[in-house]
């Protein structure tokens, strides 16, 4: 049985962003800050991180900002599009199924996240590398154009190949094997 | 002026999601148009107040809140619409106007 270690990242990481949430800097602050940020670095072992070391990869610190930038323009263009719909009263929702050319859970979820905030699809479910997708519009190509517009707009930037992706693991790359996402 | 402006414009995501609501008769395409609301009108409030506040610890305290609005906010919209699916509320035009 191994014992619980904690992650010293994750405690320091937890110890800033309560600092910047709170910003308040007398000692009683600060004391009740590490006290919270060390119980949950605890509790998140074997969820977050194991032995080895953390369990999921991080895209690059400018991926993830090139990719914020993208999703919010997405959004508007997205939202704009939506509001014309609105008012010539179209619609025809259909389900899609996307097959995603990676099976790493982080990316799985952010994908799906960024589906779900783009006005005019949802996703409904996921399995393996795979999501449904509900969509407002019905393409006329089964959902063809739907994937085609995923991959190109969010997959690409997120899966340029390993050198975006950061480990967080000290001793070399590990992926999550039994990582569950969205359900 | 410019936060002016953009809170105009959520005001008209706000306003069309929900005209949207009552305009649609699908139980999915309601949902949609609900989603938009959640995202882009919460995004360009907290935008307009960021740019408002200016460089100060309250804009600080703003971006960190859009961060974790932008990672939480999908999620009741997604347990809305994957409930719906397995309760077996069919995806089709229900009904005209």
């Amino acid at each position: 049985m191994y014992k619980k270690k904690i992650s010293y990242r994750l405690f320091i990481v937890l110890v800033i962003f309560w600092i910047m949430f709170t910003l308040d800097f007398s000692m009683w602050n600060l004391i009740a800050g590490v006290i919270v940020s060390y119980i949950i670095s605890r509790l998140s072992f074997g969820i977050y991180y194991d032995i080895k070391g953390f369990k999921i990869k991080i895209p690059r610190f400018t991926v993830l900002i090139q990719y914020s930038l993208r999703l919010i323009c997405e959004i508007y263009k997205a939202s704009f599009f939506h509001i014309f719909r609105i008012i010539k009263k179209e619609y025809a929702p259909m389900i899609v199924e996307i097959e995603l050319s990676t099976t790493d859970p982080l990316i799985i979820t952010i994908i799906a996240n960024s589906i779900t905030l783009t006005p005019g699809t949802i996703t409904i479910d996921s399995y393996d590398n795979k999501l449904l997708v509900l969509s407002i519009e019905n393409d006329g190509e089964f959902g063809k154009s739907i994937e085609r517009n995923i991959k190109d707009k969010f997959e690409s930037i997120l899966l340029r190949k390993d050198e975006n992706i950061v480990s967080t693991d000290n001793y070399g790359p590990y992926s999550c094997s039994n990582g569950n996402n969205l359900n | 002026m410019i936060y002016k402006i953009l809170l105009i414009i959520s005001w008209i995501y706000v306003i069309f999601g929900v005209i949207g609501i009552f305009r649609f008769n699908n139980m999915y395409a309601r949902l949609l148009t609900g989603s938009k609301i959640d995202t882009a009108a919460s995004i360009t409030i907290i935008a307009a107040l960021i740019i408002r506040a200016g460089i100060s610890q309250f804009s600080i305290k703003l971006l960190l809140i859009l961060l974790f609005l932008m990672v939480t906010n999908p999620i009741s919209n997604h347990v809305l619409a994957r409930s719906a699916y397995l309760n077996g509320i069919e995806v089709k035009k229900e009904g005209k106007g």
